[in-house]
């Protein structure tokens, strides 16, 4: 009878012991959904394995959901069915949205609510503060950051005479009548042409995109670049436009990396990421420089874009100190050193950079640092913390149609901006509707 | 509503018959239409935190702004381009292959296998020979010294979203009008060549109207495809540019509502669009249908 | 006999020439693509002429797409989307066209509009369907005071999840009306004598359907079916939506993580070779196929 007992209690022990062991045996997975794929995506899962395969009790999922659109999309629908992944990269452009979601889990507290030391002060603060609360807390983790940089073809510049890139927008109007006159097509073209010559250029010049300190101090808010010097700049371009020394090659970015690396343009300005496409398909020497800046200005600091990962709300506790495992992992000196080397992407650490930097990254790779110190110039105002807007799709789309109307000559560049305004406040105040009362 | 003149008498069974659809488009379809239609007179966020009965409010914006009028006549112009350019393109494609003898094989084959081509990589493909920067197309034509420049050029961007939907399409046209084509007794085209009539005249007087219930289905089929099922190609191709001169009705609710999230509005179009693509095809089938030749 | 017009036919040839060049030259053009080095599909423009690094190409994107998978996944969503879209169309063709009961041009119309909004305008709407099915029956229980009755343990307990499931991947896209109308066309063109003979001969709806209609429409099955095959194997949004889990996911969502986006190293060869994978299968249905596809169609005018 004993020996039954005794059997049936070594039983018990030996279920609730193997029942523990499977526990340990199937890690809790944490879905992270991101919208890079390509060669970005391949050394997201690398690193992701390389953080499941150091630890047992947490599996993340990588999963690419499509652009930045069909990923906050996916995430959107998720989280309504309550299916919704633990991390996200969202566009940081877009970060109002999400902030005001009531979707999400602030990646400061979840850090810290899980025991996650974490040394902002070692951050690069810039790329901090664009997904700050105006009380100082992050929301959310940079992650894929780049600002727009100048790059030009040096030897088209040879050519044509030249020797230094050009450091003021008027420099850049010679330049371009020169690159003309030795035979090039185009003087100068631009990638993502709001980012650029709409909100980079007012942070640049240290004049507002829009009111309420670009969006930081209230969500209502009003454009306000048709009332600044961004209306002389863009009647400017469309006035190179005419003759050649301005060509406008689209909204995204492959028209300027192809007219850039044809040799048809010899002056772009683009993301800092840009790099490895450059370098593939130019078959000259090219180098970056700073963004111009008009000459009665110091420049200030320019605007980061890309992404952040957004951890959301919603999940059981116990997933959270694997999401926070999962971040702090990220953050670690030598997973930001692979990441920006192998993406083109700033590093978020300071660590990250010094580490780079004195392994020669920066001589081989003199573009990448140009972006950094562009991003890290002291002397921040409010035009030039940050820009959180709502709607940030839909308003950008209306910006865009305006320039194109622009330089199409369909409009001057006082009534395209005018539009431009007019169609983007329209969305702002729909956004500030949606969100007022909370 | 044509039917047959013979029919059969059963209460349960057509209902029964029905019932697999009708379940199906009733979960899947009307539901989720049904909440898109709720959402027309709502404001809400994407996440659903927020939500606002706004009445009219989404539809009054709509009739309000300049750039919806601006989308119904691109809309116009598109679909009827693509209606002329798939059907007319897909009916000579066929009338041809119908009347030679050799190579009919092969060249069915080369016209009709385009067809299997995913929406998402047909929008790359055109990029990569119409964008004016590095378009192979594109660089021909600057060769001979044609300014082609769909980035600010209204008409040329129309042009090329017209030409690509009408890519995507003529496959199917093709296959539809060929099959009519052959379905035609040869003994009436032998008579009327014995009489005397020449090919243009027997395609006109007789292949024409031989044709039409082929026709009319595809009309059907072609103007439901330009009005719903096109926005995948302008995204990839002009993103609804320059200055919104391709900004189609779908497209437009597809970039407020699915990329731009703005649920309200994006419903209150959806439901614009079907009142129109519904009157046109009652339109249709009331006058046309009747023309119709049912074999 | 008909004449033998040589010019015509020269003219013939001539069109359908460029017309086939015209076609399939956007094809011809993402084969160069898929073969050339990255140096290469980066120039402006791309070269014409292909290069010898297709099956390189073709094994990265392979690797990169893991393709295995996907192409298995695309081809059940492909197949499971033709043949219930065929089945359910082929009855309910069958119900409106040969009979007359109330609501049927209700009916109909419930039908057609389906074609009306596809389903990439009523995603959101119609993902929170998919992942819970049981949504709509477990509205009508609550609204028309059912579930009250059972103090709500029905409503807690209707749960239908179709996310990362094949049921999710291929329920929603059948839900549409092309193939109906399709039938419908077809069914019209059949002469009446036929039902009337077999009304004659005794035969109830049913055998007239499987003995007469059936067979009849056999040619037309198979067109449809490869149309509806191309159509579930190239859906993008909707896999994209509703699967999570990789394994589950769809080849051509597959490729479009090979399409550069914004800022990485724009490998467009490794891109349009993934892109040549995933066109192969529909291309082959449809050229496989195309006998039935084209003679389907010649047979309805019989």
């Amino acid at each position: 009878m004993i020996a039954r007992r005794t059997l049936l209690a070594a039983a018990g022990a030996a279920t609730l012991a193997l029942g523990v062991a499977q526990a340990s045996a199937a890690p809790r997975e944490i879905n992270f959904w991101y919208p890079l794929g390509g060669a970005i995506g391949d050394l997201i899962v690398k690193m992701t394995n390389d953080f499941n395969s150091s630890q047992s009790d947490y599996k993340v999922v990588p999963q690419f959901k499509g652009s930045y659109d069909e990923t906050f999309n996916a995430a959107v629908a998720a989280y309504r069915a309550k299916k919704h992944p633990h991390l996200l990269v969202g566009i940081g452009a877009g970060s109002l949205n999400l902030m005001l979601s009531g979707a999400i889990y602030p990646v400061e507290d979840l850090l810290k609510d899980h025991g996650q030391k974490v040394d902002w002060a070692s951050f690069v603060q810039p790329v901090l503060d664009y997904y700050r609360t105006p009380d100082g807390k992050l929301l959310s983790l940079p992650f894929n950051s780049s600002t727009p940089i100048f790059w030009y073809n040096k030897d088209a510049f040879d050519k044509a005479g030249l020797t230094e890139p050009p450091k003021t927008w008027d420099d850049v109007g010679t330049y371009a009548a020169k690159l003309r006159q030795a035979g090039f097509d185009c003087g100068y073209t631009t990638a993502w042409q709001v980012w650029v010559n709409i909100d980079n250029y007012s942070f640049l010049q240290n004049v507002p995109v829009a009111s309420q300190d670009n969006g930081m101090a209230g969500i209502e808010t009003e454009f306000l670049f048709n009332k600044t010097r961004v209306v002389q700049h863009i009647a400017r371009l469309q006035e190179w436009g005419k003759d050649g020394r301005f060509l406008y090659t689209g909204r995204t970015w492959q028209g300027a990396h192809g007219a850039f690396a044809s040799g048809k343009c010899a002056m772009m300005t683009e993301s800092s990421a840009g790099h490895a496409g450059i370098k593939q398909a130019a078959k000259f020497n090219f180098a970056a420089s700073y963004l111009p800046h008009e000459k009665d200005v110091t420049p200030k600091n320019s605007l980061i874009g890309g992404g952040s990962i957004w951890a959301m709300a919603g999940h059981p506790k116990e997933d959270y100190a694997g999401v926070a495992a999962y971040l702090s992992f990220l953050t670690s000196t030598d997973r930001q050193v692979e990441w920006h080397k192998g993406t083109g992407y700033i590093p978020i650490t300071k660590a990250a950079y010094e580490k780079a930097k004195a392994e020669g990254y920066y001589k081989e790779n003199p573009h990448q640092e140009v972006a950094i110190l562009q991003l890290m110039r002291e002397g921040s105002t409010s035009n030039t913390k940050a820009l959180r807007l709502g709607n940030y799709v839909q308003y950008v789309a209306a910006i865009e149609d305006e320039l194109e109307n622009i330089w199409g000559d369909k409009k001057t560049a006082q009534q395209g901006l005018d539009d431009a305004v007019r169609r983007g406040n329209e969305i702002l105040a729909r956004f500030a509707q949606q969100n007022r009362k909370r | 509503m044509i039917g047959k003149k013979v029919i059969f008498r059963s209460r349960g069974l057509p209902l029964l018959l029905l019932a697999p659809q009708l379940l199906v488009i009733l979960v899947f379809f009307f539901w989720p239409a049904g909440q898109a239609v709720y959402q027309a007179f709502h404001l809400a966020d994407p996440f659903g935190q927020h939500f606002e009965y706004v009445g009219l409010d989404n539809f009054r914006r709509l009739f309000n702004s300049p750039e919806y009028y601006a989308s119904l006549w691109a809309t116009t112009v598109f679909s009827a381009g693509v209606a002329i350019v798939s059907l007319g393109s897909g009916l000579l494609l066929a009338a041809f292959v119908d009347h030679v003898r050799r190579g009919r094989a092969v060249y069915k084959s080369l016209i009709i296998w385009p067809y299997a081509v995913a929406p998402v990589l047909a929008g790359v493909l055109w990029l990569f020979l119409f964008h004016p920067i590095y378009g192979v197309v594109a660089f021909a034509l600057a060769r001979i010294g044609i300014g082609w420049n769909p980035l600010l050029n209204s008409n040329q961007a129309m042009a090329l979203v017209v030409m690509a939907a009408a890519w995507k399409q003529v496959s199917y046209n093709f296959v539809f009008f060929l099959a009519g084509l052959q379905a035609i007794p040869r003994s009436v085209l032998e008579a009327a060549a014995i009489d005397g009539a020449g090919p243009l005249y027997r395609f006109r007087t007789i292949v024409l109207p031989l044709l039409t219930p082929t026709t009319f289905f595809l009309l059907v089929i072609n103007l439901v495809y330009a009005f719903f099922d096109t926005f995948g190609i302008i995204h990839a191709v002009t993103h609804g540019g320059p200055g919104g001169a391709t900004n189609i009705l779908v497209y437009k609710v597809f970039a407020d509502g699915f990329i731009g999230q703005d649920l309200g509005s994006s419903a209150a179009q959806s439901i614009v669009l079907m009142v129109i693509v519904v009157s046109l095809t009652v339109l249709q089938f009331r006058f046309l249908e009747r023309k119709v030749h049912y074999g | 006999m008909i004449e033998n017009n040589r010019l015509l036919s020269l003219f013939a040839h001539i069109f359908l020439l460029l017309g086939v060049a015209t076609v399939g030259f956007p094809l011809y053009y993402a084969f160069v693509g898929a073969s050339l080095p990255i140096q290469e599909v980066l120039q402006v423009p791309m070269p014409l002429i292909p290069g010898d690094r297709l099956l390189e190409n073709m094994a990265t994107a392979w690797d990169r797409g893991s393709f295995g998978r996907q192409l298995i996944n695309s081809a059940i969503m492909a197949t499971v989307i033709a043949a219930g879209k065929i089945t359910i169309s082929l009855l309910s063709a069958f119900a409106i066209t040969y009979f007359r009961f109330p609501c049927r041009t209700l009916a109909f119309w419930a039908i057609f509009v389906t074609l009306m909004l596809p389903i990439e305008v009523r995603i959101v709407p119609t993902y929170e369907v998919a992942a819970n099915a049981f949504a709509p029956l477990a509205w009508l229980l609550t609204v028309t005071g059912i579930d009250d009755l059972f103090g709500g343990r029905i409503t807690a307990n209707l749960q239908w999840s179709l996310l990362d499931s094949y049921a999710g991947l291929t329920l929603p896209l059948i839900a549409s009306a092309t193939a109906t109308f399709l039938f419908r066309q077809f069914y019209l063109t059949i002469p009446d004598d036929l039902a009337e003979a077999a009304k004659i001969d005794g035969a109830g709806p049913m055998r007239f359907f499987r003995d007469v209609l059936l067979p009849l429409s056999t040619t037309n099955i198979a067109a449809l079916a490869v149309i509806l095959f191309v159509f579930g194997w190239n859906q993008y949004l909707w896999p994209l939506l509703i699967t999570t889990d990789p394994s589950m996911t769809t080849v051509v969502v597959g490729v479009a993580r090979l399409i550069p986006g914004p800022e990485p190293l724009p490998a467009w060869n490794v891109a349009m070779a993934g892109g040549l994978v995933a066109l192969l299968p529909p291309v082959l249905v449809v050229l496989l196929m195309q006998h039935w596809f084209v003679k389907g169609l010649v047979d309805t005018e019989k």
